[in-house]
């Protein structure tokens, strides 16, 4: 009985609960929260390359969406709107922050507590994992923005370049030119790993 | 085929949906004779297999916890706005769902128009003989200013000389006060 609830549950689309949060509903928003919470701080965390700072932008991306909610056109799926709520919110982030100097270390801290459940039997391969995505995410953070947005929505979040271009609003065009120039500028960085 | 014209033809998305080079015999031929394209070829595909490894980390246990408290905080907040602001029911009413930072601005516009058209009305307006003969202050002020004649009555009764002149210094006291 339950589980065919959460089964019919998961099939409702994005936009009925958004159409209830528009017409008073709070509580059908915790329901988008629940199902999105997760992308969008696997990308302020890919973005802005510091948990604390991606718990931060995550809540002001939620916050700000419903916020905005009213203007939402239904011209796009919810979660591309979402997506480009969370990389405007990322970028102020970006702009305003001095996080940078301390991602590599803040967020080798934070994957070392996610894959030590995971890699308790082996330490040293929790330690390699470790430092590889440290190093991966410290080159992620060389990147310009706009070069970083695409990169992780494309690897991270495995969206297609009609979905990026929509998120970023330009051309598919200019999604793949800027996925090739961050890859060649990544291309050096990485050549070790 | 020149070593620009393949740099241009590769590109990631070819090279992350897995079509590689097979079903391009002119970019095989190239970097089949050319080592240095074929470096760079191999430096960007260990490049995307990097990439590709990458994982989404885990969010904290509690944070969508966090986000659904902060909404129903907002909820309740904006459910108060939403009073304060007969401007945006009537929009919300009208189906007509302009940017909030408009409508805000719009209602502050209202606010203030009607608040200088208060304050005008209360401070600024000129006075209006018939308001004030209605009022009990200027009824007084006309019984001290008729009780100088002999035929003088206060609600019909009729007065004593005496006593309208009493009535009539003591006014004046107060008017000079």
């Amino acid at each position: 009985m339950l589980s065919s609830f959460f089964v019919v549950n998961l099939m409702i689309p994005d936009d009925v609960y958004v159409h209830k949060t528009v017409e008073g509903d709070g509580s059908a928003f915790n329901e988008l929260v629940q199902r999105h919470h997760a992308k969008i701080y696997g990308l302020a965390c890919r973005m802005l390359g510091n948990p604390d700072d991606a718990s931060d932008a995550t809540q002001e991306t939620f916050l700000e969406a419903f916020k905005s909610l009213p203007s939402f056109q239904f011209q796009s799926k919810f979660s591309t709107w979402l997506y480009r709520v969370a990389i405007n919110t990322c970028q102020q982030h970006i702009r305003k922050s001095d996080s940078r100097g301390r991602t590599l270390m803040s967020y080798s801290n934070c994957l070392r507590e996610q894959n030590r459940q995971y890699d308790s039997d082996f330490p040293e391969r929790m330690v390699l994992k470790t430092e590889r995505d440290g190093l991966i995410q410290a080159a992620i953070d060389q990147l310009p923005p706009k070069q970083r947005a695409v990169v992780v929505l494309f690897y991270a979040q495995n969206l297609k370049y009609r979905e990026i271009a929509l998120v970023l609003d330009c051309s598919e065009g200019t999604v793949a030119s800027r996925l090739n120039t961050a890859i060649r500028n990544l291309k050096s960085m990485l050549k070790d790993l | 085929m020149n070593c620009e014209d393949f740099m241009t033809t590769i590109n990631v998305n070819r090279l992350s949906s897995g079509l590689k080079l097979q079903e391009n015999v002119e970019l095989k031929q190239h970097l089949e004779a050319c080592p240095k394209c074929q470096t760079e070829y191999d430096e960007m595909l260990q490049t995307v297999a990097v990439l590709e490894s990458l994982r989404n980390p885990d969010p904290p246990p509690d944070l969508a916890l966090k986000i659904q408290k902060q909404i129903a905080k907002e909820h309740r907040r904006s459910r108060l706005a939403f009073f304060a602001s007969p401007l945006a029911r009537l929009l919300a009413a009208l189906k007509f769902n302009p940017h909030p930072a408009l409508v805000n601005c719009t209602a502050m516009v209202f606010y203030l128009v009607l608040t200088v058209f208060l304050v005008k009305l209360t401070f600024f307006s000129e006075p209006d003989n018939s308001v004030h003969v209605l009022s009990p202050t200027k009824t007084v002020w006309r019984s001290a200013h008729v009780v100088t004649t002999s035929w003088a009555t206060i609600r019909g009764i009729p007065v004593p000389m005496e006593e309208s002149e009493q009535v009539t210094a003591e006014e004046m006291l107060i008017q000079e006060r």
